[in-house]
């Protein structure tokens, strides 16, 4: 039982049998499908427009949700349940976290669907030709293309730009990127502290690099989870096509649901550290 | 910045792609956060009120029902409270009634039985007169009847005074 290897001129092309599955070893670069105007459709856009679509139907289902809910509409709430106490948890106060329920629940609820859809049955059997004849899966993980992630972390992170002005007003907000206001409360106070505010003054600037490399941080990882996780999913296939993989598919069910959680995480600690403090901590 | 880009090429960045990515996110938190969480927030806080309001009114009628359990218990203990004074009063005055019925019952027997007492004197004085006046012509009777013989006035008279 050993893989077979066909010769066709110079090329090898290796062919799977029973015990070897042999797939090509997914490019980090996401195959491309065409433009649509300015916008470029990768394989990975496929997979969100899908995701999507499963979305539109959620939510028309979620649109007739009634005070006495039907046996979906208890798993629903049930999942809102889990993600709001969770968000809870990390903000550490009910009436704060509720700002940000909709945004964090809604993120959850987008990479748990984007991690675990490749993990259905027959997601990863559709395939397209490409322009040299190669067979592209048609719907890549979502999360296995660094562009998703890049796009997520951007978006949440913007979104969490607008959240922290609306909190805190926009003058408020930006002050602490542009520290200009402390710079001079603190010269008109002593030479001492308005020194120290300009320490203050390039900290905020810092910030601003802080927040560019968030988006960087949190992209990168789940990326490379993600995308390490399909590789060696591969890898493992060519191996031993029978049992082990299915253990490493089992644990990639784990996995995207980690990761879906770490990445949540690090945004709800982000969102909670720009909501306006309240209570015994205001200040 | 072109090394940043340089690196982020690397693991397969693309503007466009992540552009359209950013857009498709945007779109799915919309209708997530719109549609979904915030229809089923609403649901759930609905439902949150309406248990709420159950069960404050629950405590409420439990409230009421311990206020109108304890009414009902001093309804009734004045009740028979009053019942005791009734029952009481109708007892005293019962009694009242019954002792001045005895009180005219006993006048009126002693009345009764001083008439009667008086009549009886008086039919006793009367008979006694009748009998003193009738008794010597009886006894004349009598005896002429005795004697098989009619006596006279005289006679009789001796015959009295010779019995005496």
């Amino acid at each position: 039982m050993r893989e077979e290897v066909v010769q066709h001129g110079a090329e090898e092309v290796h062919t799977s049998s029973f015990l070897h599955v042999i797939e090509e070893i997914p490019s980090i670069n996401a195959p491309i499908l065409g433009d649509i105007g300015p916008i470029t459709i990768a394989t990975s856009t496929v997979t969100v427009m899908l995701i999507t679509l499963i979305f539109v139907a959620l939510t028309i289902k979620v649109s007739r949700a009634k005070l006495i809910p039907s046996k979906f509409q208890v798993v629903l709430e049930m999942f809102y349940g889990a993600v709001a106490d969770f968000i809870t948890s990390i903000v550490g106060d009910k009436e704060r976290a509720k700002k940000i329920i909709p945004y964090v629940g809604a993120l959850m609820t987008y990479l748990i669907v984007a991690n675990l859809l490749p993990m259905v049955p027959g997601v990863a059997s559709f395939y397209v030709t490409g322009s040299e004849g190669q067979h592209i899966p048609l719907f890549r993980g979502a999360t296995t293309d660094f562009n998703t992630t890049f796009g997520l972390a951007l978006a949440v992170i913007v979104i969490m730009q607008f959240v922290g002005m609306k909190e805190q007003g926009i003058g408020g907000y930006l002050s602490h990127f542009i520290q200009i206001k402390q710079v001079i409360r603190g010269f008109r106070k002593s030479f001492g502290e308005g020194m120290v505010s300009i320490i203050g003054f390039f900290v905020g600037l810092i910030e601003i690099i802080s927040e560019v490399a968030k988006i960087l941080s949190l992209s990168l990882r789940l990326f490379g989870n993600m995308f390490a996780h399909e590789v060696l999913t591969v890898i493992l296939l060519g191996a031993f096509a029978v049992a082990v993989p299915a253990i490493w598919m089992g644990m990639g069910l784990l996995v995207g649901v980690v990761q879906s959680i770490v990445f949540v995480a690090l945004v709800t600690v982000y969102y909670s550290l720009v909501l306006k403090k309240e209570g015994k901590d205001a200040h | 910045m072109e090394q940043i880009l340089t690196i982020l090429g690397s693991v397969g960045f693309n503007w466009h792609v992540a552009l359209a990515n950013f857009i498709n996110f945007l779109i799915i938190l919309f209708i997530l956060n719109k549609f979904f969480f915030g229809k089923l927030g609403k649901v759930i806080s609905n439902r949150q009120q309406v248990i709420e309001r159950g069960l404050s009114q629950a405590s409420d009628a439990e409230k009421a029902l311990a206020s109108a359990e304890d009414e009902k218990k001093q309804i009734i203990h004045e009740a028979k409270k009053e019942g005791h004074v009734i029952v009481s009063e109708a007892q005293t005055q019962a009694e009242n009634l019954a002792a001045t019925i005895k009180s005219d019952a006993e006048k009126e027997i002693t009345l009764r039985t001083e008439a009667m007492n008086h009549k009886e004197a008086e039919l006793k004085t009367k008979v006694e007169k009748e009998f003193a006046l009738r008794a010597p012509s009886l006894v004349a009777t009598l005896y002429a009847e005795t004697l098989k013989k009619n006596l006279t006035a005289e006679d009789n008279n001796a015959l009295i005074a010779s019995m005496k």
